[in-house]
């Protein structure tokens, strides 16, 4: 039984999951946990770990994601237990959902909070968990940065359902919420390395309308018919509401930057009225570039991370990776999302790798730049103090 | 990168620019776009250029307003605040620049940026970007976002406009609504102030308002009554008892008809069920010439009703004081016909009241003749005495009788008739044969008599002075008895007694020594005076005389019995309610001068007539306080005998004058003098006033809003003439005069006020239409191509819609919506629009953004006329295939319909930048073409009209 501080349970027992909380508290006796649970298994393991967690004073945060990932590979069941050596501030903020007329006094809450909460400015990363049903991320995440600036590192992921199920995703030792955020304050954290490795296609399908995290039209038609008659022409496959998730991974969108850049957009549902939700907003009346079955240089991805986190953190030998691994990718790359979990897992050899599939990721492009929300994306940080 | 994807970031960039209103918002988004797309994690917004710094520290620094910044937390600091920075920050164009220690002397993180790309934003200001790493970037930013600084230079300059436009109508509104609350508060103040009874009430006859007063009246709390029907409270009762159906009201009446009525006597119900008498007058609410309900107002006239009861009981009382007489009594008019009669008169005659009515009195009497010669001896000599005549009865039978009879006038003392009494002599002859007998027997009732008695034999000495008189003159009969002092009980000087004056024969002498008297109705010659002594037996007394001779059978004088009553106290309220009545007759009358007063000048002056015609004070005058000077006191108004007067006082509100005015103006309160001859200090004034037969008088403060702003003096002729209930309804009327002084001064204020808020809709319609020519004219200066295209386009919209017969302020927003309907490409990438050639579709795609853009752009900018659907709209086809919401037919409003006929026509004529213009026959062509298709049929009919019949021609 390893006590590192990041453990993966393939199912909940109770005395195997007391014994790793009790050998942690015994050298960490201020220690909190953060949990990582696997959608199949949400009903069965978050309220027991709410109990027992509680039950042994141990402050709890969580999170439920598509699929968890320990090592070099991923889970389909079970959970992730990842210590804090210390319990920071760590706490759930909801509603955030635009529409709800509490958004706002929610986001205020949240900045109070984080201007007023301990902790070095510049030294500190705000790790975020949202909820992946709300709309409205990208903007929250322009409201931090227009009132945080660069007091935090940012980084984060979306939780939820692999099937876009509204559910309460986010939980401590008390409650399950939904559409909200789960904000950790990481003191003396040197951030994250968000990647994805996606090329710009060289021929690009022409503009579309968008309102929200909303593809209205494509050319001046309705999205989704467009979609439909480009992807029977390629796959030579109809698509429908059923296995519109399956096929939307290989015709992303892309939000083109000016630095060249691309945003990586996965439609994923099919709305009443044929336009296309993507996970993520989309910038008011943006014009987006349709991927159309992106290359993925898994190697460079791969390459950009390793630099990225050696150049952040330095020797990472023995070092704890809190690893999320976008599930739109994997659908993508298919059984080569394995092989570059495998990859990463090489890289860092003598580090301990534990985290989850995740609906999308947030980081900087810089260190200290502008907050920006990827999807298809793999995220990268140290768990701990540097 | 590829074109296709800088345009894609331009248009997005262009969109976020073009879609805000506000100067902070879109400055703070547009940055965050570009950090956003570009590697930089800092950027900031200066709007001062090395011109605009506000002030320049040194030569080579100055303090400029930081607008934002983003991504700097220590900068953000200051963000809304002066900055001092290096001029070389702000001099020069678009450049990348690497030079930390430049960028150290910003208040940002130190030693930590290398980098910054400086983006001025045309001759507004500029954008810094700051970067601790050259970014990363496939196509230099430099050149990248030069046509978006053009875009976000347009739209600072509009929304610094639009700002300034929205604090002025802001500034406007605020202005109109603290003018409208006022007014509003006063009114209510007003209305909850009144005495009277003040109602509101919706078309339905539900109350909408009741004040203080009226709840009161009706026993209800006001908001008890509120949105509850009135018709249960307010009965109306006709003078039968029933009660009229809801909608036959007078209040139903006035909200049907829209014109008021008044109801002079009305029932109305308290809550505990029982009913009170009102008067009421109810007014129609007209709103945009439409009556939206009504207001009642009303008055308890409970006090009036038992005041007119106790006029009616004592003349009922009069009339059987006549009834009861033995004595045949009769009324005959100047045409000798008898006008009434009593019940011994028809006794006498036979016959009945009706029958003798309106027949000649002659009939009646043996001797017609002497009858009738006997009448008009009365009219030449006032009165005839012991006439005698026979009545004939209707049986035949004759009795002798002795007439006596005398002239009877009106109210104005005009001769109405003669009032004539007859005595049967028969009984008389009788009694003379007693006379001796009944001398003594009557000296002895006399003297027991409770009623006080003297009488004097010719020689004017007393021979009897009863005990009824020794008590209520305190002189003892043995005093006077054989004396000629009579008149010392009663007189301070010596003067004739009544009994005197009728053993003398100088009836004269009455008028001069009476304030009232008159005829005894029981003798001829029997006097009846009354007197006021102020001093008799210790008391003040009004005393009633009457005096009558009694002569021997002989027709000589034997003696005058004089007696008197004490009357004090029925004289008091006598005088009590004549002067209630007279009060509530001027106060009744004040109202209606009140509700018709058109002006301030006239409502006083009808105030101080209705007091002094209907009121028959002396003299009543009202003053404003003059506060623009040394705070003296300006007579606006006086009725009566004024004889300059006010002349001479001295009518300054400080203690130099005492004036009751001015008394009453420092007090606040109603300064009284019941006996002006008596008024301590022996006052200038005083002995003005006395010269002019000013005996009491009464000053009423005059107040708005707590504050005294004038006086209202009454002066009577006689002393002691203000009641204490006489001074309340004074009061109250002087409380309605400030009423009405106020109302008609709220009144003035609310005009000014309307005038006011027209004069501020008036300057908002022009702030709008200037909006539209600044935005217009910003559109045609971006494109030179369309240059005049929108103006064209008004041109031919406008004549499109005059053909079709539009009213006029429709055409005038068809006018203006033509003027801007292409605005929304003032966000379309500049180089599409003027760059020569066929666009290709990504192009014609953002192009067709425009109406959306256009319409997201004019959404919040509130205009009498549909601009922004026109603008959205304008390239919408009938069958539904336009753009961008492919709306069909009626769907699309017909300033659209208009608009698109307009722009083809026009676009199709013009040369274009990928084209040269066709000519307008081809244009009227496509237009037939497509006719009831694409375009409304009715509107392509007028247009082709306009070309090919009536001479149009693009100015």
């Amino acid at each position: 039984m390893t006590t590192k501080g990041m453990q993966y349970f393939e199912s909940y027992h109770e005395p195997l999951a007391r014994e790793v909380l009790q050998q942690w508290m015994s050298g960490h006796p201020h220690m909190g946990v953060l949990a990582l649970v696997a959608e199949p298994d949400r009903e069965a393991v978050v309220p027991q770990l709410q109990s027992l967690c509680s039950g042994m004073n141990v402050p709890l945060r969580g999170a439920v994601f598509p699929a968890l990932v320990s090592g070099s590979s991923f889970h389909g069941r079970g959970f992730v237990l990842v210590r804090f050596d210390v319990m920071l501030f760590a706490e759930i903020y909801e509603p955030l959902r635009p529409s709800h007329p509490l958004a706002r006094e929610t986001l205020d809450r949240l900045i109070r909070d984080l201007a007023a909460a301990p902790g070095r400015p510049r030294e500190s990363s705000l790790f975020l968990i949202f909820d992946a049903m709300m709309v409205n991320i990208a903007t929250v995440l322009d409201e931090l940065y227009l009132a945080m600036a660069d007091r935090v590192r940012y980084l984060g992921v979306n939780a939820g359902s692999e099937t876009f199920r509204p559910m309460p995703c986010l939980f401590d030792n008390a409650r399950q919420a939904q559409d909200g955020a789960l904000a950790v304050l990481l003191p003396d954290h040197a951030g994250a390395v968000v990647e994805h490795g996606y090329a710009a296609p060289e021929r690009m399908i022409t503009a579309t309308s968008t309102s929200g995290s909303r593809v209205i039209t494509i050319d001046w038609r309705p999205a989704f018919e467009v979609y439909q008659q480009t992807v029977e022409a390629e796959y030579g496959v109809r698509i429908d509401r059923e296995n519109f998730y399956q096929y939307g991974v290989h015709f992303p969108f892309g939000i083109v930057r000016a630095n060249g850049e691309i945003l990586v957009r996965i439609p994923v549902a099919l709305e009443e009225d044929g336009s296309l939700f993507c996970v993520g907003e989309v910038p008011p009346n943006a014009i987006l570039t349709l991927l159309r079955a992106p290359d993925v240089d898994s190697v460079h991805t791969v390459d950009k991370i390793d630099r990225g986190l050696r150049s952040l953190c330095g020797d990472l030998s023995g070092a704890k990776l809190l690893t999320f691994y976008c599930a739109g990718r994997k659908l993508h790359l298919g059984v080569r999302a394995e092989d570059e979990l495998r990859e990463l897992g090489r890289r860092f050899s003598g580090a301990e790798i534990a985290g989850a599939l995740s609906l999308g990721e947030v980081g900087q492009s810089m260190q200290q730049g502008y907050p920006l929300f990827h999807n298809g994306a793999l995220l990268c940080c140290q768990w701990g103090r540097r | 990168m590829r074109p296709e994807q800088i345009l894609a970031i331009l248009y997005e960039m262009a969109i976020v620019i073009g879609g805000e209103i506000r100067l902070e918002p879109l400055l703070t988004k547009t940055l965050q776009r570009i950090l956003f797309h570009t590697s930089f994690p800092c950027g900031m917004v200066i709007l001062d250029g090395p011109e605009l710094a506000s002030r320049r520290v040194s030569r080579d620094r100055a303090i400029v307003r930081l607008e934002v910044s983003i991504g700097d937390f220590e900068l953000a600091e200051h963000n809304g605040k002066a900055i001092e920075l290096p001029l070389e920050f702000l001099r020069g164009g678009t450049e990348l620049v690497k030079n930390p220690v430049l960028i150290n002397a910003l208040p940002c993180r130190k030693n930590f940026y290398s980098f910054f790309l400086r983006l001025p934003i045309n001759e507004c200001g500029m954008i810094l970007l700051l970067s601790p790493v050259l970014p990363a970037a496939d196509v230099p930013y430099t050149s990248m976002f030069q046509t978006v600084m053009g875009n976000l230079e347009k739209a600072i300059l509009l929304c610094r406009s639009n700002e300034a436009y929205t604090r002025r109508l802001l500034d406007d509104q605020k202005r109109a609504e603290t003018a409208l609350q006022d007014l509003s508060y006063r009114n209510r103040l007003i209305l909850e102030s009144v005495g009277e009874g003040i109602c509101g009430l919706d078309r339905a006859g539900h109350a909408t308002f009741i004040n203080p007063a009226a709840a009161r009246m009706l026993g209800f709390e006001p908001e008890e009554l509120v949105g509850r029907p009135l018709r249960n409270i307010v009965p109306c009762q006709q003078a039968d008892g029933s009660v009229l159906p809801h909608e036959q009201s007078a209040v139903m009446r006035t909200i049907d008809e829209g014109t008021p009525h008044r109801v002079s006597e009305d029932l109305f119900r308290r809550r505990n069920g029982t009913l009170f008498p009102v008067e009421y007058v109810c007014t129609p609410l007209h709103e945009g010439g439409t009556v939206v309900g009504a207001v009642i107002v009303f008055q308890d006239i409970t006090e009036r009703k038992k005041a007119e009861a106790e006029l009616k009981r004592a003349n009922a009382y009069n009339r059987s004081l006549i009834e009861a007489s033995p004595d045949p009594l009769v009324t005959i008019g100047p045409d000798g016909k008898i006008t009434d009669v009593n019940v011994a008169a028809e006794k006498a005659t036979g016959r009945s009241r009706i029958e003798l009515i309106g027949t000649d009195f002659s009939d009646y009497f043996t001797e017609p003749e002497k009858a009738r010669s006997g009448y008009q001896k009365v009219f030449r000599e006032g009165i005839v005495r012991d006439y005698e005549l026979e009545i004939r009865h209707k049986d035949g039978s004759v009795k002798p009788v002795l007439y006596s009879a005398s002239l009877y006038r009106d109210e104005a003392g005009k001769v109405t008739g003669i009032f004539a009494a007859a005595r049967d002599i028969t009984v008389r002859k009788r009694m003379e044969a007693s006379l001796h007998e009944q001398t003594r027997f009557a000296e002895s009732i006399i003297a027991n008599s409770a009623v006080a008695t003297f009488v004097l034999d010719p020689q004017h000495r007393v021979v009897l002075w009863n005990k009824a008189c020794e008590e209520l003159t305190g002189v003892k009969a043995a005093d006077m008895i054989g004396t000629s002092g009579q008149w010392k009980p009663f007189y301070s000087a010596e003067r004739p007694t009544l009994a005197d004056i009728l053993i003398e024969g100088r009836t004269d002498l009455v008028p001069q020594l009476y304030s009232a008297w008159g005829k005894s109705p029981f003798t001829a010659e029997g006097l009846q005076a009354e007197g006021s002594y102020p001093n008799l037996n210790g008391k003040d007394r009004f005393l009633f005389f009457e005096a009558v001779p009694i002569y021997t059978s002989k027709g000589d004088l034997s003696v005058v019995i004089e007696t008197f009553h004490d009357i004090t106290d029925r004289k008091r309220q006598e005088n009590d309610l004549r002067k209630l009545n007279r009060a509530l007759r001027t106060l009744s009358s004040s109202n209606m001068t009140l509700i018709h007063a058109g002006d301030e000048g006239a409502l006083m002056q009808n105030i101080c007539k209705t007091l002094v015609e209907i009121g028959a004070y002396s003299m009543a005058w009202a003053g404003f306080v003059d506060a623009a000077g040394e705070k003296t006191i300006r007579p606006v108004a006086h009725a009566g005998r004024e004889e300059g007067y006010l002349k001479t006082l001295p009518l300054v509100c400080d203690e130099s004058c005492d004036c009751p005015a001015s008394t009453a103006i420092r007090s606040g309160k109603p300064s009284i003098v019941q006996d002006i001859a008596d008024a301590p200090g022996h006052p200038a004034w005083r002995d003005e006033s006395l010269a002019r037969r000013y005996t009491s008088c009464i000053a009423l403060p005059l107040s708005i809003d707590h504050h005294v702003v004038g006086a209202l003096s009454i002066y009577a002729a006689e002393r002691n003439a203000f009641t204490e209930e006489e001074m309340r309804l004074l009061t109250e009327l002087a409380g309605d005069l400030s009423f009405g002084i106020e109302t008609l001064r709220t009144r003035a204020e609310r005009d000014r006020a309307i005038g006011e808020r027209q004069g501020y809709l008036e300057k908002i319609q022009q702030v709008m239409e200037d909006t539209i020519q600044a935005i217009a004219a910003i559109l045609e200066m971006r494109d030179p191509y369309i240059a005049g295209h929108q103006r064209r386009v008004a041109q031919l919209a406008v004549s499109i819609s005059k053909d079709l017969g539009l009213p006029q302020q429709r055409i005038e927003g068809i006018h203006f919506g033509s003027l801007i309907h292409d605005i929304g490409k003032i966000y379309v990438p500049a180089e599409f629009l003027s760059r020569p050639g066929q666009l290709v579709d990504l192009e014609f795609s953002l192009i067709k953004t425009h109406p959306q853009v256009g319409y997201d752009i004019i959404k919040d900018i509130e205009f009498p006329w549909p601009v922004a659907a026109m603008i959205r709209q304008h390239h919408e086809h009938m069958d539904g295939t336009g753009y961008p919401l492919g709306l069909k037919g009626d769907d699309i409003i017909l300033e659209a319909r208009i608009l698109v006929v307009a722009d083809v026509v026009e676009a199709m004529a013009s040369h274009r930048p990928y084209r040269p213009g066709r000519g307008i026959e081809t244009a009227l062509e496509e237009i037939t073409e497509n006719r009831g298709v694409l375009y409304d049929a009715d509107v392509v009919d007028a247009c082709v009209r306009l070309f090919r019949e009536k001479g149009f021609t693009f100015s």
